[in-house]
């Protein structure tokens, strides 16, 4: 099955699949994930506008080093091991996003509430950081686990509110 | 005001189970009298003391696991 969906033949992948697992490279993208996190925190009101330019270009390179890392990481592994990892496909799903949000800012020039929330998802990148992080990872786990846990509990959370809005509009009428 | 429709009822409901319940019960106090605390009390008691912190208690749970 993991086979058929790789086109390239393994000699070629597997170079590629080592550099991906290469300690170096793990810290590259690392360090990239922490300059870019720097770089969208410097952002303020009323900002010069050397510094819009900067974070612009910024931002397009910081885009492009990543879409290289999942491309690498797509060819590496191939598609359904690479979709496997949930890191992977947060990866994934982020750079496309930032690439529909690039396109969507070149065919349309004015400003729209749609785009500024496509900006948004470029904060999504800080969370990459979890990957390198042993003790952040094991309490996501933990959370993620709690959470699917505690899913009933939030039923009875939102039946409570629920029943006690409309019991507060019986109390107290207009 | 806070209870005159269900969106809001549903909002204020919500800033009384959080403990910022104090402008909420102010104006009820004001319109319906004394009597209406015992509805604030039952909400924080069962909502924010029971409800929310079984939250904790299944995270402690999984920390310990």
């Amino acid at each position: 099955m993991a086979d058929r969906c790789n086109c390239l033949p393994k000699t070629c992948t597997l170079p590629i699949k080592n550099f991906c697992d290469n300690n170096t490279f793990e810290w590259f993208i690392q360090i990239t994930i922490f300059l870019n996190s720097i770089a969208l925190g410097s952002e303020f009101y009323e900002q010069p506008e050397w510094l819009t330019k900067i974070q612009n270009i910024s931002n397009m390179i910081f885009t492009i080093i990543f879409s290289v890392e999942m491309i690498l990481k797509l060819i590496g592994y191939g598609f359904l091991d690479y979709i496997r990892d949930w890191f992977n496909m947060f990866d994934g799903v982020i750079v496309i996003l930032s690439w529909v949000e690039f396109i969507l800012a070149l065919t349309t020039s004015q400003e729209s509430s749609g785009l500024s929330v496509l900006r948004g998802f470029r904060l999504l990148r800080v969370f990459k950081l979890v990957r390198g992080l042993e003790g952040i990872q094991k309490l996501v786990a933990i959370v993620l686990a709690a959470m699917t846990e505690a899913a009933t509990l939030g039923m009875l959370i939102i039946l409570f509110l629920f029943i006690n809005a409309l019991v507060g509009k019986q109390v107290f009428p207009a | 005001m806070q209870f005159d429709t269900f969106t809001n009822a549903l909002i204020a409901v919500f800033s009384v189970l959080t403990c910022t319940f104090v402008d909420v019960m102010q104006s009820t106090i004001l319109s319906y009298g004394w009597g209406s605390v015992v509805y604030y009390i039952e909400i924080i008691v069962l909502g924010n003391f029971l409800l929310l912190n079984l939250f904790l208690a299944i995270l402690l749970k999984n920390v310990e696991e």
